[in-house]
């Protein structure tokens, strides 16, 4: 989601017809720019290498938004198609993955089917440290600072959602508010992402890192201790040979936590 | 995309090239790609930093303009019909204000670009 604010004008927007590099290419009816959907800037036309401002967001399901935000206004188009729901990423977790990208910093990405395996994960980002939510039964993805109070927690799954090994404070992984214990009614703060299928984030960032837990063998000098294990350059050819794997699904197993693979490793 | 065009693809991203057949084969390989209009902009790894590169492809229908499109309240919504339970949507949150966009009314040929106002702030919502 974006900003339409530019300096000069509001813009309005609308599909352009045109792909580029499997995403949506949109045009601006005012100056008919062309603009890259992934990345927010107007690539032909009088306002090329303008940039649009991004707005953070979350997907999850309707019922969850709901319960977290009663007040919530809700769109009303008729619905074109009735498949995106809490089902739809059931064998094809491999296609989908939450991300992050700043100016001169190399974009990381993690994949839905490598966090079934640590869905709340410690990482970095920047030198920055984040934590990585992932709730499988509606494909959510969250990441937030774990930065508070100038404390760096560290969290771990819970069954209300996920808490920190500090305070042992209960946090909702959709909005990042404490709902119980010491740290109650605090907030993280919630980093901006872009989701993306697998695909066009391959083209537009090919260098892109990624976190992986399905690691040939010689890759487990990686392991980081409590961290999970990160991975920052695994070869390409390993990352297709993988996201074709993860689209069959038949050696990823399901719900299989990273420090259960870890004991298996020599 | 041909498993074959991607073959040519990630041969034409090795670093040392031989000079002979992998120039073929990259030409061959634009060529196939400009023929079959797949969606993928040839094995510049420099893509994103500048427009030089850019071409699309058109393979959609152009799209009217959507701009403020019907808003209801949750706790307002007389029928179910545009968003179940377990739709996915999108959310976003802005100074106190909460909207959801599902998912489902959110796809082509028509719906996939969406000009709002949340609050006062102008938003763009795209699937």
């Amino acid at each position: 989601m974006y900003d339409r604010q530019q300096e000069d004008e509001v813009l309005t927007l609308f599909g352009s017809g045109d792909i580029w590099q499997r995403a949506l290419v949109l045009k601006d009816r005012s100056s008919g720019s062309l603009w890259s959907q992934m990345l927010g800037k107007a690539m032909q036309g009088q306002r090329q290498g303008q940039t649009l401002q991004v707005i953070p967001t979350v997907l999850t399901d309707w019922k969850t938004w709901k319960q977290s935000h009663p007040l919530t206004t809700v769109m009303t188009l008729p619905p074109m198609t009735r498949f995106y729901d809490n089902k739809y990423y059931q064998g094809r977790l491999g296609r989908f993955l939450i991300a992050m990208r700043e100016v001169e910093e190399q974009p990381r990405a993690w994949r839905f089917d490598q966090l079934t395996h640590q869905p709340v994960l410690n990482d970095q980002f920047a030198g920055e440290p984040i934590v990585v939510v992932f709730r499988e039964a509606n494909g959510e993805a969250t990441i937030f600072d774990r930065e508070l109070e100038g404390e760096t927690l560290t969290f771990e799954t819970h069954p209300k959602g996920f808490s920190d090994r500090q305070s042992g404070s209960v946090w909702n992984p959709l909005t990042g508010v404490a709902i119980s214990g010491p740290h109650q009614g605090k907030q993280l703060t919630a980093r901006t992402t872009i989701r993306s299928f697998f695909e066009p984030w391959d083209r537009f960032y090919p260098d892109s890192e990624y976190w992986i837990v399905d690691l040939p063998l010689f890759f487990s000098s990686q392991i980081v201790e409590n961290v999970g294990i990160r991975c920052e350059q695994v070869s390409r050819r390993h990352i297709m040979e993988q996201y074709r794997r993860s689209m069959n699904l038949k050696d990823v197993p399901p719900g299989q936590r990273a420090e259960d693979l870890l004991d298996k490793r020599p | 995309m041909s498993r074959f065009s991607q073959l040519i693809q990630r041969a034409s991203r090795l670093p040392r090239q031989r000079s002979g057949p992998c120039t073929l084969l990259a030409v061959a390989y634009l060529a196939s790609a400009l023929l079959l209009g797949a969606g993928c902009a040839g094995s510049n790894q420099e893509s994103t930093e500048a427009g030089t590169d850019f071409r699309p492809i058109p393979a959609k229908l152009v799209q009217q303009p959507i701009t403020e499109p019907p808003i209801e309240r949750a706790a307002d919504m007389a029928s179910s019909d545009f968003v179940k339970e377990n739709d996915l949507v999108i959310g976003v949150a802005l100074n106190g204000d909460y909207r959801a966009y599902p998912l489902n009314q959110m796809t082509g040929p028509k719906q996939e670009v969406i000009n709002d106002y949340l609050g006062d702030r102008p938003i763009l919502v795209t699937w």
